[in-house]
This record gives structure tokens, C-alpha cells and sequence, in this order.
């Protein structure tokens, strides 16, 4: 499927016709759920926590230059080459001439007629579309998470920013292996895994270069870093000879501090942890003694539109998000749909606010819709951002930006024209009462608004609840 | 657009556009400095804070042995490494290894030990343990600490199926805040080293979350602590 986010009305209505992924996506985000409730009732804090997090993040954004530019002398100190990239397109052409330079520096072995990249999960690379970038230049690029890697030989976008084939049931993967991998089928989960661990192996003991996400990366030791729990990213940041490192600019972090604040907070929201397998600190390139790690380490900081989200007081908090997929968990429309229906690499309510701000609202328009306004997002954000708020504040501006909206302004006029009437709205309010059934009748025949056609209409009382108030209280 | 410092300017400058209008309306405010959670009161090391360490390591799938100090060590150790009679262990040459004069120990079994190192990766990857030990434990996690420095590799923890790791008691912090705590008061810069905290066998939920130990690093995780 080609990422289109302006395809997500069509997407949604296909895939809630699609009842094996629901069952899948409801699964699964239900497990992360119960997981997550389970570790955070343990802390007593956690709210105090959360408010502390969403603090510390927002004012770090407040001084994100200085922030940056710190981390960049600090890294630059310990031998860190530090790169930066306004957009996607720079940002692959620099990584690109990296890997070029890293092949004709012999860095990466020579005898390959091919260079091989090996990847760790990284959402921001799948944002600027890194790898089908490397591949277009004659690399050869694997992912090694095992979500990502089923994912990549499916020929499909993760559908979820920490669990990439959540939508694949193991009959599913145990297909895909049998047809793209050549083994039996079988789908025994531990045996699926022992397969893709044994190529993934071969491919990480020749492997050239490794391409790594960024989770935090503190300002005060200019220390990259990432978390992760398949030993994916042990192997890429330690066979690899060069190493990248991609980081979304609002990955700071000032202190130590506020890194152990965040470890607190993201692997209990994310996947239910009370510590992810492993944390590791990019701290420098290893030396000349040093048996492994990498000899060359390249920290690309990316903007890619997040400058402009800084620039928008009303917008800007939502560069404190962590990626760690809670919103998504409970969100009523990502757990019926799923990720891919978004068209996009973010999903859920946090892809929808990033969705107007990354690639503007002319093919966005319709992501902000994709909301109930339930509020869920913002109860279960660790960073406490007002997504809901976002969505509808990026539904007012998209409203406001379309010529056509006459008819809608003339119709809430009238409608506060009635409100500002309380006779005439009780007048008016008996109307429907009699009209209701008729118009549930004609909202089902084809053509009309297709949220109506999954939805049944109502048995209304006899008496409205005021007739039934006054019955009973009286005349007041 | 050819020159990689005006890209570092062109995002620069976005930021402080962006910025500008807030700023100077901006009341820069205090960042809480009593931290949430305060660190515990624990003592470091001590036997609630072991048993705390054990409880947590096993909840995630490790196993965590209590010795009675570097005797038993010995014999703990040596008792582990039975089961592999015959094969080989990598091993880093790390200076508490060293100390504890582990390449002995292994000698009078029957196992054959490799340094690992990116030159000898095809062999290595074929032995079924690596051994290594840790600069520190976290205890309310169940996490080790281990750090990269000289000869001190990544890979004999991450390559084997099976990653034994010695853990002095004496470091055992009992949690992050004091950890972080304890190396600000030692001067100890965290932000030197290549560092990696390990928090039990590595692991998958990718397949329907079912939850699979042994992912592409070790299956087992076995701290001796002594
Ligand atoms: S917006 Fe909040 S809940 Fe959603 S991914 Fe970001 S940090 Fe997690």
C-alpha cells in the first residue's frame, strides 16, 4: 500500500469491513493495555510523574536551540560527527553520501558487491522514507526488529509506531514466511521467530553499516540514545563498522534527570515494561583497542517540519510526544481501523495532529476528523499533550480554509438564532420527535452520509424527558 | 544547499523564528528540583535491595543467583559452566574479570575461551555462552549495567544464547535516580562511555504479543551477584 493520507476516508471504510483486523488490532491493543494499567498501578506517583514530564518537556522546547546546540558541542567533543537536515530529501542525500563515503573509505568491507545496511526500528526513518531512499542507490537495506522485518518483506507501512505488524495475525506471518522465505508454513510464533533470528544473524555478522532510530538524546553529555528489546539494536550499534544515527530535533532532552523521568514513563506506557530489554547510550565511536562498536558515529539531527510546530503556540506541544503508542491503544477509531487506514507512518490521534503540521492540510484534511473527541488520548498521554484539543483546533482551521462553507455558517446562525430562544427552541424541539423515524428511514437509503449506514437509529421515548419532568415535578 | 553548515543554520534559524514571538513573553519557570519519585532510602547493596534486584530480574524472564561472596563465586560460576562443557565461552578481558582471575577458573574446565572482536565475529557467534561482568545493578528494574570500554566489548553479552554476567553486591543501587544520584556525587561522567543497561533476556511481542524470549541477543540471562 503507498503511504496516502488523503486516502483515509476510503481506507476506513474498507477496513471496517475488514473484521479479521479488528479482531487483531482489539486484541492486541487490549494486551498493551491490561499491561500497561498493570505497571502503572505500582507507581503512586505516576500522575505526579506525568505533570512533571509534560513541564520539563515543554519548557525544554521553549529553548530547544540552545538545547541542540549543546548537545551537537558535547557530541562533537567525544568524536560524534554531528550532521543536521531541514527535511526528509536532505536528510537522505547526507545519509546517503555517509554510506557512499563509508563504502570508498573502506570502512564498510569491499569484497560486497552490494553494501549492507542494517536497521533498528525508527519511526522517524520510516517518516522520511530512508530506506527505499538507500535501496534506490544500490544499497542493500534490512530491518532487523522483527515487526519491521515482517513488515518489509510484506511489502507494507507498520501499522503501529511500537508494534509494526500488529494488524498480521501468526497464520498471517506463517504464510508470508512460507511464500517470501521459502520455509514450511507453520505458525507457531517461537518457531517464526527462530527463523527471521537466523537470516537476521547472517545478515548482522556482514553487515556494513548500521542505521539506527534516536529515543532521547541528553543535551548535558551529548549522548544519543535508544531503548529497544530484541537485541536488534545491540547488534546494529555493534557489528557495524560505521553507525547513523537519525533524531527527530525534539528528541532532547536537557539533563539526566529528565531522562530518568521519561525511562519511567515510556516503557510502562508503550508496551506495559517497567524497563525495556535494553537502554543504550551512544556515547562515542569506539577506538582503535576497542574489539567492536562502531569507528565512525553520525548523529543526523532532523527538523522535517517541526520547527513549524514550534513556530504554532497552539500546536507546539505536541513535539513533547515520546512515540509510545498509548493514544493509539485506546483510541475507539485506531482500534476498529487499524494504522494503515491513516495512509500515513503515524496513526491514531497523535498522527492526526503531526499529519496537518508534517505535510500540510491540503492532503490532510480529513485526519483530524478521524476522532471521536473522546478525550481517551489525553487521559493516557504520559507527556499529558491535549491531543483532542489539537484535532480540534486543526479541524477549526480547516474549516475556516475552505471557500464553501456558506451554507454551514448559515446554518449555525439560524441554529444560535433558536438557541438564544428558549419558547422557540421547546417549539421546535417537539418537531423531530414526530419527523425522527421518518429521517432515520431515508439517512439509510444509499448516497447518505456512510457513518449512518453502520449505525441503528434510536426507539425514542413517547414523551421527551421535560414532558416526563414536568409530569412529575410539577409546573416549574 | 550543498554545504552541510547552512542546513545546520537553515533549521537553526526556523527554531528561533518560531520562538521568537514567545520568548521574551516567556517566564522561563523553575523546573521542579525535588524530583519525582525522590530517590529511594534504601542503602546500596544491601539484602533487601539484592532480593529486591532478584525479584525483579526474574519477573522479566532472568535468573539471579545470591552468592555468598567471591568463594562461592567461584563454585556458582563453575557450577554454570558445566553445562557447556566442551564448547566455548566468549569472554571479555575486562579488569574485574581479570581480578577475579576468571580465565583460570575457566582453564580447569573443559571449555575453550574467545575474545570476540569484529575480526572474529563468524566464530564467536558459534558459542553457546558469553561471560561478562557488570559496572553496576538497578535494582527496582532488575537491570544491569554494563559499560565499553578498552577490551571490555558488547559482544560476548549479546551474541551467545546464554549471557552470564558477574554483578559485585556493593553496586547494586536501588534505583535509577540513585544510580544517577551516586555518579554525580563520584564525578563519574555517564556521558563518556558506551553504555548499555540490560534488562533481562532479550525479548518479542511482534507475533499477536505473544511474548517470545530470545529474540536476536541471549535467552537466558544469569546474574551471579557476590
Ligand atoms: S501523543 Fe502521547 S500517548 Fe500518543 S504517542 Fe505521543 S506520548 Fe504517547
Amino acid at each position: 500500500m503507498l503511504p496516502d493520507p488523503s486516502a483515509i476516508k476510503s481506507n476506513i471504510i474498507e477496513a471496517l469491513n475488514d473484521q479479521r483486523l479488528r479482531a487483531a488490532v482489539m486484541k492486541a491493543t487490549d494486551h498493551s493495555l491490561t499491561k500497561r494499567a498493570e505497571v502503572v498501578a505500582e507507581l503512586p506517583h505516576w500522575e505526579a510523574l506525568r505533570s512533571q514530564a509534560a513541564q520539563r518537556r515543554q519548557e525544554t522546547l521553549l529553548h530547544i536551540d540552545e538545547h541542540l546546540l549543546q548537545l551537537e558541542r558535547k557530541a562533537s567533543e567525544k568524536g560524534i560527527k554531528v550532521h543536521w537536515a531541514s527535511d526528509g530529501a536532505i536528510a537522505n542525500r547526507l545519509i546517503g553520501e555517509l554510506c557512499q563515503a563509508a563504502v570508498a573509505s573502506g570502512m564498510a568491507s569491499p569484497g560486497q558487491s552490494q553494501p549492507l545496511i542494517v536497521k533498528s526500528k525508527s519511526m522517524t526513518t520510516e517518516e522520511i522514507g530512508l530506506a527505499p531512499a538507500l535501496q534506490a542507490q544500490g544499497f542493500e537495506v534490512v530491518e532487523t526488529d522483527l515487526g519491521e522485518y515482517i513488515v518489509q518483506i510484506a511489502g507494507q507501512m507498520p501499522s503501529h509506531i511500537t508494534a509494526p505488524a500488529l494488524h498480521l495475525s501468526r497464520s498471517d506471518v506463517g504464510r508470508l514466511f512460507a511464500d517470501k522465505l521459502g520455509v514450511p508454513y507453520q505458525e507457531d510464533p517461537v518457531e517464526l521467530i527462530g527463523i527471521a533470528r537466523k537470516i537476521l544473524r547472517r545478515k548482522f555478522l556482514s553487515a556494513d553499516i548500521g542505521i539506527t532510530g534516536c529515543n532521547f538524546a541528553v543535551a548535558e553529555s551529548g549522548t544519543p540514545l535508544i531503548v529497544e528489546n530484541e537485541g536488534n539494536g545491540r547488534l546494529v550499534s555493534a557489528i557495524p563498522k560505521v553507525q547513523i544515527i537519525v533524531m527527530g530535533m525534539e528528541k532532547v532532552v536537557p539533563t539526566w534527570e529528565d531522562l530518568m523521568i521519561l525511562l519511567e514513563l515510556l516503557p510502562r506506557s508503550a508496551t506495559g515494561q517497567r524497563m525495556t530489554g535494553s537502554v543504550l547510550y551512544f556515547n562515542r565511536p569506539s577506538t582503535g583497542g576497542e574489539p567492536d562498536g562502531p569507528r565512525e558515529l553520525h548523529l543526523v539531527i532532523l527538523d522535517n517540519g517541526r520547527s513549524r510546530a514550534l513556530a504554532d503556540p497552539q500546536l507546539r506541544s505536541i513535539l513533547c510526544c515520546i512515540r509510545c503508542g498509548a493514544c493509539l491503544n485506546v483510541c475507539p477509531v485506531y482500534r476498529r481501523v487499524g494504522g494503515h487506514a491513516y495512509g500515513w507512518v503515524y496513526p491514531g490521534p497523535i498522527g492526526s495532529v503531526l499529519a496537518p503540521i508534517f505535510l500540510g492540510l491540503e492532503k490532510t484534511k480529513d485526519q483530524p476528523f478521524a476522532s471521536t473527541l473522546c478525550g481517551r488520548c489525553d487521559e493516557i498521554c504520559p507527556v499529558k499533550i491535549d491531543l483532542h484539543h489539537k484535532l480540534l483546533e486543526l479541524r477549526h482551521r480547516i474549516i475556516e480554509a475552505q471557500s464553501n462553507w456558506t451554507a454551514e455558517r448559515g446554518l449555525l446562525t439560524a441554529w444560535k438564532f433558536v438557541l438564544d430562544r428558549p419558547e422557540l427552541y421547546h417549539q421546535l424541539a417537539k418537531l423531530p420527535r414526530f419527523l425522527l423515524h421518518d429521517i432515520c428511514r431515508t439517512l439509510k437509503t444509499p448516497g447518505i452520509p456512510v457513518w449512518k449506514q453502520h449505525r441503528d437509529s434510536p426507539d425514542l421515548a413517547r414523551r421527551s424527558f421535560s414532558q416526563l419532568f414536568q409530569k412529575e415535578f410539577g409546573s416549574d | 544547499m550543498k554545504n552541510p553548515e547552512s542546513h545546520r543554520e537553515v533549521v537553526l534559524k526556523a527554531i528561533q523564528n518560531g520562538l521568537s514571538s514567545t520568548r521574551h513573553t516567556d517566564h522561563p519557570q523553575e523546573f521542579f528540583m525535588d524530583l519525582i519519585p525522590a530517590p529511594s532510602p534504601q542503602r546500596i547493596g544491601s539484602d533487601e535491595v539484592l532480593h529486591n534486584f532478584q525479584k525483579m530480574l526474574e519477573l522479566v524472564g532472568g535468573e539471579c543467583y545470591i552468592t555468598a561472596g567471591e568463594q562461592s563465586l567461584h563454585a556458582a560460576l563453575q557450577e554454570v559452566l558445566q553445562t557447556f562443557a566442551g564448547s566455548a565461552v566468549l569472554l571479555s578481558p575486562d579488569p574485574e574479570i581479570q581480578r577475579l582471575n576468571i580465565d583460570n577458573l575457566i582453564l580447569q574446565t573443559s571449555l575453550r575461551i574467545i575474545h570476540p572482536t569484529q575480526q572474529n565475529m563468524e566464530e564467536a557467534a558459534l558459542a553457546p555462552v558469553g561471560l561478562t561482568s557488570a559496572s553496576a545493578g538497578i535494582a527496582d528494574t532488575g537491570t544491569v549495567v554494563l559499560v565499553h570500554i578498552g577490551e571490555t566489548g558488547r559482544l560476548s553479552a549479546l551474541l551467545p544464547e546464554v549471557h552470564v554476567v558477574l554483578l559485585k553486591k556493593a553496586t547494586i543501587y536501588p534505583d535509577k535516580l540513585t544510580f544517577l544520584q551516586q555518579m554525580k556525587l563520584a564525578r563519574i561522567d555517564l556521558g563518556a562511555t558506551p553504555m548499555t543497561w540490560v534488562t533481562g533476556p532479550s525479548s518479542t511481542a511482534d507475533i499477536e504479543k505473544v511474548l517470545v524470549r530470545g529474540a536476536h541477543g541471549p535467552r537466558r540471562l544469569i546474574a551471579l551477584l557476590y
